[in-house]
């Protein structure tokens, strides 16, 4: 009976996002764009990727002139990824952003460093990050990052 | 077929090499796992990038020490940039002259920046000669690309540098279960004293 009860909770997320979450990855380095989106694809995910923090907020509709419509905003990612060290806007700041979004602060997300620096990690997960990760990423990073995201959906 | 195996054989003592002299780390198999015959190129793109990437960073970075008034933040954010692309590559020793490349600059030590620069020129280099050579070898395989795709998995085996000839060329004679073969010569590999029953191995 336990076991039937699980794999419906599963079934159920699964139609949440279909099979295929829709991640939002930004770094500003072109050579880990490319790995993280790869790492993500291989677990089955969508990806979009962006350079830097404005052009996150632009895509989620959280930039200046945009103004998507509620449903754009709600629909259009399940995750967010994103690198601390960014010139402009830092991955700490963009994080802030997105929790202060009535609209997007539901939507987990993981921060990725190459540093492995006690205060930023704790700074980001007191701000809200679902989940810090050290760079450089491997699939089992990515594929444990997946089966959290299931789980915490409910 | 036999030089087919000798080439083949080839490539993973370059490649163990690589790892043995530290140019590459478990990094660069972990990119090589990424690959697969639905994204053949996966590892010849990235490196590419790469070497892309690294050429217009350290073009930068000697325009910016012949600078008059050097600008430290400058060079150390694109040092950061360098070492994070050569982390994420497995390029273990450009990363490494990165670090210390950061500190020379933390300490605003023109002349310990300058030699970094000389350094990590040469490591860069280093490994993209290297590169170069395997991707070359493995092009001589070329049109094939399961076989492609069986050679990577050699490479992958080579990541415990426990290199066993018997184990490789088993590997390439039962080609078809190789696949199978892999996650049991992974454990095999992992424990250094399981290598020797190899009967494990016969299917």
């Amino acid at each position: 009976m336990e076991g039937d009860g699980g794999s419906k909770l599963e079934n159920a997320m699964m139609e949440e996002y279909g099979d295929e979450p829709h991640v939002l990855a930004v770094d500003d380095n072109l050579i880990d764009r490319k790995l993280v989106e790869r790492l993500l694809k291989n677990s089955s995910c969508k990806v979009t990727t962006a350079e830097n923090g404005l052009r996150a907020l632009e895509y989620l509709g959280l930039g200046d002139e945009n103004k998507a419509t509620l449903e754009d905003r709600v629909s259009k990612v399940n995750l967010i990824i994103t690198d601390y060290c960014m010139p402009g806007m830092t991955g700490y700041e963009l994080l802030k952003k997105i929790k202060e979004s009535s609209i997007l602060k539901e939507v987990p997300v993981v921060i990725m460093s190459s540093e492995n620096i006690p205060t930023r990690i704790n700074k980001c997960l007191e701000e809200g990050a679902q989940k810090f990760m050290l760079k450089p990423l491997k699939q089992s990073d990515v594929v444990e990052l997946r089966c959290n995201l299931m789980k915490c959906r409910s | 077929m036999d030089s087919v195996i000798q080439l083949q054989r080839q490539l993973v003592d370059y490649t163990a090499q690589l790892f043995n002299e530290g140019i590459l780390d478990d990094q660069f198999n972990q990119l090589q796992q990424l690959q697969d015959e639905s994204n053949p190129d996966f590892v010849v793109e990235v490196v590419t990038l790469f070497f892309e990437d690294s050429e217009r960073l350290l073009n930068e970075l000697a325009k910016a020490l012949e600078q008059q008034s050097v600008d430290y933040r400058k060079i150390d954010a694109h040092v950061h940039q360098l070492k994070g692309s050569s982390s994420s590559i497995g390029a273990q020793r450009v990363q490494k002259v990165c670090i210390a490349f950061r500190n020379c600059c933390e300490d605003r030590n023109i002349e310990g920046c300058q030699k970094c620069l000389q350094q990590v020129k040469h490591e860069y280099s280093l490994v993209k000669t290297k590169l170069e050579t395997l991707f070359k070898v493995r092009g001589k395989k070329g049109k094939n690309k399961s076989n492609l795709f069986r050679m990577n998995t050699v490479a992958q085996a080579t990541d415990f540098c426990l290199y066993d000839r018997s184990l490789s060329r088993r590997f390439w004679q039962q080609e078809g279960q190789f696949l199978g073969q892999y996650n049991k010569v992974k454990t095999i590999a992992e424990d250094h004293s399981q290598r020797k029953q190899n009967g494990i191995l016969d299917m």
